[in-house]
């Protein structure tokens, strides 16, 4: 578990962050902000590389700083940090040495971590060989070749081809069910939507929001939700749904409608009818704003 | 390549000491010097000195006959013959400082610039000093096992191979008057150069943690090596009477001690007190600067 309670850091006049209170239970969070949004600083803070300038930090009930808590901590940095000379194994052995485990039992846990993440066949390369993927691949094993009870992933889909991100979500998601508290900071943000249970909204140093993108959007209320009605008669459906108080915009699309609604149970009733009408005016309804980037730029904005 | 489960098999962590933790880095530092065969080939050339002054030792111990039975001394006739002062003679201190302090300067330059004030540097621009505070280890013991590997690197050279030309010649030499006469000055021997290989090589990794580039540390470092020796050597030739700008040269000094506690003459005459407060001064300046440099929070900003 992760609690930030009243936490503020400044750097000198700076302020990275402003009175954030949070807690992060078991499961995937996801972090969410624009660049110099806060971020880094938040995780650093969480993984005690940074103290606060007030407030109070506890990760895994104690403080960050400890060493009995940094036991039981994972962490994968944005940014390459290897022993470019060095291959996978003796880069993870060595990492898991440094924490404390015996040689043997740090080889062991080594080659058993670099298996999992499927570089079983080039851990004996130098690191200098290794594409951005293999990288990225290396330094989630080291951060959880110790089974720890909390992960920090900082930027973990960057430079991924589109099947190892799918590959990389899988095994975060993995990782959050198990029971393990991950907090993961990324810029892909429908890709940390399809992982993430629940988010934190940064903004200039604020906590903007928290929860899960659903319930971020369902309160956003002041804000029209946005539809995507695809129907093979488009200009009939748009008669039938002008007359509706609840519909605030309409625009055509190439295969139906986009409509804007205040919401109301009223709407989604009619549009069930239509759909189930003998001339099936409404084949498929989407919702086009529903999303993390959606929500966040509305947020934002 | 495929990503496979990632889930926890709670294998029980076993504490292991604080040194342990810390013998990974210093053993990194140590090895990085021989991780290619460019990088070997260098440190064997550095070891010049001490090879000639063991074939030197052995010529005269009468072990090698280089130039015929005829020419040479046998068994204790050579180092007899010798002063009991002469920097050449295997029975006298200066025999085995002398090798280092005036040879080996440039092996120190070259295996410094290489590793020792490179080591702290390389590993702020990989970042790699946040993967270390993530893992318990603090940056004192970091900066100690970085100043362990350095020191065993310089060791070699500068307190090993004395060491090792003293026993082959205790082994060697046809009678107990070689061990007889050596005995009772080479535990001193041994502890000053152990301490001034300790002193040089903590300056040198103390240097390293004063900037983010290697390069730029390593280049800065030789300058003033040489640049404070070449000043304190033209400075001293100019005002003849003034002894104590020879000091200037925290080389220099570090020699005067090194001559001062191993009990051999310095025929340089610098005082002791200026080389003493050179020493000194640069170790205080770089404790301070140290305490501010490699704080947890500076791997971060």
């Amino acid at each position: 578990m992760i609690e930030f309670l009243g936490v503020s850091k400044w750097y000198g006049q700076v302020s990275a962050l402003v009175d954030m209170s949070f807690t992060v239970e078991a499961g995937v969070t996801g972090l969410v902000g624009q660049n110099g949004a806060g971020k880094s600083t938040l995780m650093k803070l969480a993984i005690g590389l940074l103290r606060p300038s007030l407030g109070q930090v506890d990760v895994d009930g104690g403080s960050p700083q400890t060493p009995e808590v940094r036991r039981n901590l994972g962490y994968c940095p944005d940014l390459d940090a290897f022993y470019e000379d060095l291959n996978g194994l003796t880069f993870v052995t060595w990492m898991l040495r440094i924490h404390g485990y015996s040689g043997a039992e740090a080889r062991r846990r080594a080659k058993d971590s670099l298996q999992r993440f499927g570089m079983a066949e080039v851990m004996g390369r130098k690191i200098r060989g290794y594409s951005k993927g293999m990288r990225q691949r290396i330094k989630l094993a080291q951060a959880l070749a110790h089974e720890p009870k909390v992960v920090f992933l900082d930027e973990p889909m960057t430079g991924l081809d589109p099947v190892a991100r799918h590959q990389m979500s899988e095994a975060i998601r993995e990782l959050g069910e198990s029971g393990v508290s991950v907090m993961v900071s990324s810029h892909v943000l429908h890709e940390l939507q399809s992982v993430v249970d629940r988010v934190l909204l940064i903004h200039q140093g604020r906590l903007m929001a928290e929860g899960t993108v659903s319930d971020l959007r369902r309160q956003l209320e002041d804000r029209p939700h946005r539809l995507r009605l695809r129907s093979r008669n488009p200009r009939e459906l748009a008669a039938r749904l002008t007359s509706l108080e609840v519909v605030s915009g309409l625009s055509f699309t190439h295969d139906g409608l986009e409509l804007a609604t205040a919401g109301g149970d009223g709407l989604f009733q009619t549009l069930t009818e239509l759909g189930a009408d003998q001339g099936q005016l409404v084949d498929e309804i989407a919702p086009v704003d529903d999303s993390l980037e959606a929500v966040f730029g509305y947020l934002v904005s | 390549m495929t990503i496979h489960g990632v889930g926890y098999r709670s294998l029980e962590y076993q504490a292991t000491p604080m040194w342990e933790r810390l013998m990974p880095i210093a053993s990194m530092e140590f090895r990085s010097m021989f991780q290619n065969r460019r990088g070997l080939i260098i440190f064997i050339i550095c070891q010049v000195p001490a090879i000639a002054y063991l074939i030197m030792m052995m010529i005269i111990l009468g072990i090698w006959k280089l130039f015929g039975e005829q020419a040479v001394m046998s068994g204790n006739e050579g180092f007899v013959a010798l002063s009991e002062e002469s920097p050449q003679n295997p029975i006298s201190p200066a025999f085995y400082v002398d090798q280092v302090m005036l040879w080996s300067f440039p092996s120190f330059l070259v295996l410094t610039f290489l590793v020792s004030c490179r080591a702290v540097a390389k590993d702020r621009a990989a970042n790699a000093l946040e993967i270390y505070w993530t893992r318990g280890i603090t940056p004192i013991g970091y900066f100690l096992a970085k100043w362990f590997g350095s020191f065993l690197l310089l060791g070699v050279g500068f307190v090993a191979l004395p060491v090792c030309q003293w026993i082959i010649g205790v082994m060697m030499a046809p009678d107990a008057t070689f061990f007889d006469s050596t005995y009772a000055f080479m535990p001193r021997v041994i502890l000053t150069m152990t301490l001034f290989t300790a002193v040089m090589s903590g300056m040198a990794v103390g240097f390293s943690a004063l900037s983010r580039s290697p390069n730029f540390s390593a280049i800065l470092w030789v300058l003033l090596m040489f640049g404070s020796t070449a000043l304190g050597n033209a400075l001293s030739q100019i005002f003849r009477s003034q002894l104590w700008l020879r000091s200037l040269s925290p080389w220099d000094s570090a020699g005067r001690l090194v001559h001062w506690g191993a009990g051999v003459q310095d025929t340089r005459d610098q005082p002791l007190w200026s080389a003493c407060m050179v020493i000194g001064t640069v170790i205080l300046l770089l404790v301070l600067a140290l305490s501010r440099r490699l704080r947890v929070q500076e791997a971060v900003q």
